[in-house]
């Protein structure tokens, strides 16, 4: 009789006590081998030669196309042994050498070269994060997947050669070393396979075999620090006392457990497919295979003529010794399986379910012996009897009546378990609409046990946790590290440090102002170039009435010429979700490539949500985002007809969203549009009200970008030249509309002081501003516009210099002042400014009540845009008084 | 030697778990599938059955099957009541398989 050794750190040894026991052929029940039977010290080597092996880099050092080329070269060693594994495996576990004989190349040396491969050319072992989702800071962050370290397999008896192949193959192509516990009563094949790695030159310590005793060796394995994962199949009452155990040390466990599942035959099936697909179902090896339709659910129509046919199916089967090649179904695993198999048979017949056929053991002639057992059919089963709800895992059926669909799927989800499943039937949407809705692991329409190595298996409920095979099941002997580089090395450039210090000014800063500027009298003729140039062919012109009526979307659509194949006019002054979502249907049905807006802030910004809703669909609420984007959106060329957003140049839409009450923002730097057409005949039909109030809009970007705790050199420069060009420019246009140098400078002017804002932020005179707009619809200019001097002086003894540069812009003699004098000053001149243009100085104008500023105090301090503010704000009453003093 | 031997523990914890359902004292060992392979053995709160061995422990009445007692022998069940493992271990003179009194079962109801 052959001597079988443990094989451990690449060698075959005996058990360091001395231990060996037998294994038995279940069809003769004759001793076939002896084994070495490994205790806890061998459990304690083999941990510690798999650990050994990881740490050295010798296997998971290796690059994974290094380690393919190793693995093919096992595989090519398992073909070289496949006869010797299908027949030792026939004679150790029972299984019919028709099944046994293809295992070895179908499911061993095939599933590793597939999976190898895989590792080696698509997994993802490197992964670059292009959009972290964090927008206060900035670096380069990938994921990294590396082997999990030291696997322990533990494998049952019902498929030994298969499950050594899965738990050996899948934890050594990702890098893994493994210690392999075999089924004591199954232990040769994985033995074998071990002997073939060692040919293939797998290096020592990689793999570990130890067959013996899952109570002692399991305790070892599942609590020995320097194990890092379990991947066990078998019992539910062992797999939750593995993970249990494994809980002490916080072990990654992988389980595949028991099953009840479902074989549903629906009254369209194909009948013949149907029986023969149950009978493999249930049937194929005896029953001894987790995710067997052990429940087969007829429909009600068919019920009789089912159970008649598979009656004669089951009684067709031929039980014989399983090295025959004419045996259909061999023998079960042991006497002690054998037991429990008949053992449920006769609760079966307790509970009144209808014994068909079978219920018995049976004799093989020619042999003695041997644990057979018949293919055994119950009927008129009830789902919640124990031969329903308890895996018997040998030949025997309880077949369950159902009368609809609905019916169906409820009787198979009610059950602890959700391994795998069935549907037979000739329409396949309703086999899959069915399927959908069973909570299992695996669902099979018109089959059943078909496995493939790109395919997940697993349970859900009780069936486990986990998958094996597949991307999922390689996934699982991979543990995902992500690194981050940050972009600026310096902890006072860091948003997040200066949380713990009192600097708060960052000297970092990131210039990011990617949008074309074509300006001066007739630019409006560059939009056709720029659509071309942007590949363009379909224009979608939005706008509002207003413009419309000015004759301005006219002149537009005029150049654009061709191009435009349609017009959306229906934006309100404040947009909104669902002005977004109109527009954006009107954009995919036209099949639109690119937006031309003409028209103001609100206008700009529903473009901008359109473009971001056409790229990447659902609807605008799907698109609310901040530094989500790292993709070009849909191109974007803007005629502003105000001078103040400068929403032509920046990264922000705000959009109203009337359910929540509230404004919503997407902040993107791919929002910005790609041209801004600064065309003055565009801006001069705006009257004076309408022009102060968008040019103080302006001033206050340019001065808070000044002033704010975010400021650079670059958008200093935009901004101070901003103020002058709006002093000098602003009462020209005011007197005389029709001067187009002044509208030119002044929409000059608010395009720099977006683009300075864009970069810099914004501050308190925007959150307060912000708060009346949404609760009193205080226009968004005005409002600005009457809060801008006083937070200047608010802000006066800390941003001192930036004021009184501002002043000096203002026309303000500064050089007999000294620093805070100037810096007040410049709220003096922008008062000056402000009164001389007839732009309004109090809130009570436009109805906002007295006894309203309590809360919109609250509100501004929650605006984000507060803590950019150069003085911090104490708190809301620091608000309420400025508000008091533009009441 | 006893066909079952049932620890003190053992057998206070199936008194109490009984009485606390309001069943009768009397549970019976068996053979159960737990999940795909291996089977254990458990208790359960069931009356004997006609051809079933008997045994009475201090007030409670132990039945097994005699094709269970003939495959694995004799029995005792222990019980364990730590922080995390809660339940009942049952070992006997030939063991069901290779997991044999390794994860503690309930009583089956």
């Amino acid at each position: 009789m052959d001597h079988y050794k443990l094989f451990i750190n690449g060698e075959f040894v005996e058990a360091k006590d001395g231990k060996v026991f037998q294994t038995v052929d279940p069809g003769n029940d004759q001793p076939i081998a002896t084994v070495a039977q490994a205790g806890a010290a061998d459990a304690e080597e083999a941990i510690m030669a798999a650990r050994r092996a990881f740490d050295s880099g010798v296997w998971s050092g290796l690059t994974p196309a290094a380690r393919a080329q190793k693995v093919y070269d096992f595989a090519d060693q398992i073909n070289i042994q496949a006869l010797r594994l299908a027949m030792t495996e026939s004679m150790d576990a029972g299984q019919i050498i028709n099944f046994s004989k293809v295992t070895p190349l179908g499911f061993g040396a095939n599933m590793m070269k597939d999976l190898a491969n895989y590792a080696s050319f698509k997994f993802p072992w490197e992964e670059e994060i292009k959009v972290q989702g964090n927008p206060f800071d900035f670096g380069r962050d990938y994921i990294r997947r590396e082997p999990m370290g030291v696997c322990v397999g533990i494998i049952p008896w019902n498929f030994p050669m298969v499950m050594a192949f899965w738990k050996i193959g899948q934890a050594i192509i990702m890098g893994n070393s493994v210690v392999v516990k075999p089924a004591s009563v199954t232990p040769l094949t994985a033995l074998i396979i071990a002997e073939a790695s060692k040919i293939a030159g797998i290096p020592k310590g990689v793999i570990n075999v130890i067959p013996g005793p899952g109570g002692e060796l399991g305790k070892v394995l599942c609590t020995h620090p320097e194990v890092d994962k379990i991947s066990f199949t078998g019992s539910t009452e062992v797999g939750r006392e593995i993970m249990r155990l494994a809980a002490g040390t916080v072990k990654k466990v992988t389980l595949e457990l028991g099953g009840k599942s479902a074989n549903i035959i629906l009254d369209d099936a194909d009948m013949q497919h149907a029986i023969d697909g149950s009978a493999f179902g249930t049937y194929f090896h005896a029953g001894q295979v987790c995710e067997s339709g052990t429940r087969i659910l007829v429909q009600s129509k068919i019920y009789g003529e089912f159970i008649e046919k598979f009656k004669k199916r089951a009684e067709s089967l031929r039980i014989g010794y399983q090295l025959l090649p004419t045996t259909h179904m061999g023998p079960l695993v042991s006497h002690e399986q054998l037991a429990t198999v008949d053992g449920y048979v006769q609760i079966g017949k307790k509970e009144g379910a209808e014994l068909i056929t079978g219920g018995k053991r049976v004799e093989v002639e020619g042999i003695e012996g041997g644990c057979y057992y018949a293919p055994t059919v119950f009927a008129g089963v009830r789902n919640d009897m124990r031969i329903a709800q308890e895996e018997i895992f040998g030949p025997v059926v309880s077949i369950i009546k159902f009368d609809d669909d609905d019916e169906a799927v409820a009787i198979a989800n009610k059950s602890i378990y959700g391994l795998g499943g069935g549907v037979f039937s000739s329409n396949t949407a309703r086999a899959e609409k069915i399927a959908r809705k069973v909570r299992t692991g695996t669902m099979w329409i018109n089959n059943y046990h078909y496995f493939g190595h790109f395919c997940p298996f697993g349970g859900y409920k009780q069936s486990g946790v986990g998958r094996e095979l597949g991307h999922a099941g390689l996934a699982e002997y991979t543990q995902v590290k992500r690194i981050h580089v940050a972009s600026f090395a310096h902890s006072e450039s860091n948003y997040t440090m200066a949380i713990l210090s009192d600097k708060k000014e960052l000297p970092k800063y990131i210039y990011n102002c990617p949008t074309k500027i074509n300006a001066g009298h007739g630019s409006l003729g560059s939009v056709a170039k720029e659509v071309v140039d942007l590949g363009g062919t379909r224009v979608l012109l939005m706008t509002d009435e207003g413009i419309v009526k000015a004759g301005l979307a006219q002149l537009a659509q005029d150049a654009l010429s061709d191009f435009c194949v349609g017009v959306f006019d229906n934006i309100p002054q404040d947009t909104d979700l669902e002005t977004v979502d109109a527009a954006t249907e009107m954009a995919r049905q036209l099949k639109v490539d690119c937006i031309v807006s003409v028209g103001g802030g609100s206008v700009i910004d529903t473009a901008k949500a359109v473009c971001v809703t056409l790229t990447n669909g659902g609807c605008c609420n799907d698109n609310i985002s901040w530094a989500r984007l790292h993709a070009p959106q849909t191109p974007h060329i803007v005629i502003p007809t105000t001078a103040g957003t400068g929403s032509e140049v920046t990264w922000a839409a705000v959009i109203k969203n009337k359910v929540a009450g509230r404004k919503s923002y997407i902040i993107e730097s791919k929002l910005a549009p790609n041209v801004a057409i600064l065309d003055p005949r565009f801006t001069m039909t705006l009257p004076p009200g309408l022009t102060a109030g968008t040019a103080m809009d302006a001033m206050t970007h340019a001065v808070e970008a000044l002033t704010t705790i975010t400021t650079n050199p670059i958008s200093d420069g935009h901004a101070l030249h901003a103020i002058r060009l709006i002093k000098e420019n602003l009462p020209i246009a005011i007197k005389d509309g029709q001067n187009e140098a002044a509208r030119l400078n002044l929409a000059a002017a608010s395009t720099m002081a977006g683009c300075a804002f864009t970069i810099s932020f914004v501050a308190l005179a925007h959150a307060m501003a912000h708060t009346v707009g949404m609760l009193y619809n205080v226009p968004h200019g005005v409002a600005c516009g009457i809060m801008l001097p006083k937070v200047m002086r608010f802000n006066v003894d800390h941003a001192t210099d930036k004021l009184a540069l501002i002043a000096l812009q203002l026309g303000v003699n500064t050089f007999t002042l000294d620093k805070r004098d100037a810096a007040l000053a410049a709220a003096d001149e922008i008062e000056k400014l402000m009164k001389s243009v007839g732009h309004p100085m109090r809130l009570r104008d436009f109805g906002v009540p007295e006894e309203g500023l309590e809360a919109c105090s609250l509100h501004a301090a929650g605006d984000p845009v507060s803590l950019y503010n150069a003085r911090p704000v104490g708190g809301p009453q620091d608000i309420l008084e400025l508000y008091k003093q533009v009441y | 030697m006893p066909m079952i031997r049932l620890e003190p523990l053992a057998c206070e914890a199936i008194k109490r778990l009984l009485s606390e359902k309001g069943l009768p004292l009397f549970v019976r060992v068996e053979i159960r599938s737990t999940g795909c392979c291996d089977a254990s053995l458990g208790i359960a709160a069931e009356a004997a059955e006609a051809h079933d061995l008997i045994e009475k422990i201090d007030g409670l009445t132990v039945a097994m099957c005699p094709a269970t007692h003939q495959l694995v022998g004799d029995v005792s069940i222990s019980y364990v009541d730590d922080f995390d493992r809660k339940g009942f271990v049952l070992l006997s003179d030939r063991s069901l398989n290779e997991w044999a009194g390794f994860a503690p079962g309930s009583i089956r109801l």
